[in-house]
C-alpha cells in the first residue's frame, strides 16, 4: 500500500502515537527514577541522624530521670517541713516549674518508628 | 458518486483489516520495550508512594526526638542549679536528708575545711562532689 492511498493515513497515524508514548515512558521512567534516589538518600541521611541521636537520647533520659527523682524528693521533704527543700521548691515555682508526683519528666522520648 | 463510496467503502474495510491482521502496531520489537518500561515506571511510582510515607514517618520521629534533646537541654541546667542548691543548703545547714537525696543519686559531698559546697557536673550520675 503506498501513501498515496487512503488506506495508509491511518497506518501512520496509528504508529505515531507509539514514538510519543516512548518517550514519554521513558522520561516518566527517568524522573521517577530520579525521584527514588533521592527518597533513598534522604532515608539513609534520616537514619543517620537517628542513629546519631541514641546516645544523646540515652543521656538525656538518664538526666530526665534523675531530675525527676531529685524533685519528687525535694517536694516530699519540703512537704515534710524541711525549709531548705521548700525554698529549693519555692525557686523552681517562681521559674515557672511545677513538679507533680505523678507526671515524671523521664518520660521516654518518641517511639522509633518501623 | 457511486464509485467513489464504493472506493471509500474498500478503504475502510481495508483499514479494519489491516487493524486487526498481522499489521498489529505491537508487533513491532520495541513496542514490548515500551510495555515493559511502562511497567517499570508504575513500580517505580508504588516505590516512590511508599517511600516518601516512611520519610515522612522517618523525618516526624527525628524532628521530635530533637525537640525532646533541646528540652532536655534546658532541664539539665534547671538539674544543675537545683543539685547545686541542695549541696548548698545540706552543707550549709549540714541537713542530712538534703545530703541523702543526692546521695541517692551518686552525688557525694565531701566538705573539706573551710570548702564551699561543691558543684555537681553536667553529667550528674558519673560525677560525684569534691
Amino acid at each position: 500500500m503506498s501513501a498515496d492511498e487512503p488506506g495508509s493515513l491511518p497506518e501512520q497515524a496509528r504508529s505515531d502515537p507509539w514514538t510519543a508514548v516512548a518517550l514519554l515512558t521513558i522520561a516518566v521512567v527517568a524522573w521517577l527514577s530520579f525521584q527514588t534516589v533521592q527518597q533513598i538518600r534522604e532515608r539513609t541521611a534520616l537514619q543517620t541522624v537517628r542513629t546519631a541521636q541514641e546516645a544523646a537520647i540515652e543521656r538525656a533520659q538518664k538526666i530526665r530521670g534523675q531530675f525527676d527523682t531529685i524533685a519528687k524528693k525535694t517536694l516530699e521533704l519540703a512537704q515534710q517541713g524541711n525549709a531548705g527543700a521548700a525554698r529549693i521548691m519555692e525557686e523552681l515555682a517562681r521559674r515557672g516549674v511545677t513538679i507533680s508526683p505523678n507526671n515524671p519528666l523521664g518520660s521516654p522520648p518518641p517511639a522509633p518508628s518501623k | 458518486m457511486e464509485a467513489l463510496v464504493d472506493e471509500d467503502s474498500a478503504s475502510i474495510r481495508d483499514d479494519a483489516t489491516s487493524g486487526s491482521g498481522a499489521r498489529s502496531v505491537t508487533s513491532k520489537p520495541w513496542h514490548g520495550w515500551v510495555t515493559i518500561l511502562a511497567g517499570v515506571a508504575i513500580a517505580l511510582v508504588v516505590t516512590n508512594i511508599v517511600l516518601f510515607e516512611r520519610n515522612r514517618t522517618l523525618q516526624a520521629e527525628v524532628a521530635a526526638r530533637t525537640q525532646y534533646l533541646q528540652q532536655t537541654a534546658q532541664i539539665e541546667a534547671l538539674n544543675r542549679e537545683m543539685v547545686n542548691a541542695l549541696a548548698n543548703l545540706a552543707v550549709r545547714n549540714q541537713d542530712e536528708a538534703l545530703k541523702a537525696i543526692l546521695t541517692e543519686q551518686g552525688i557525694n559531698i565531701n566538705m573539706g575545711p573551710g570548702q564551699g559546697a561543691p558543684a555537681p557536673g553536667p553529667a550528674p550520675e558519673s560525677k560525684s562532689g569534691r
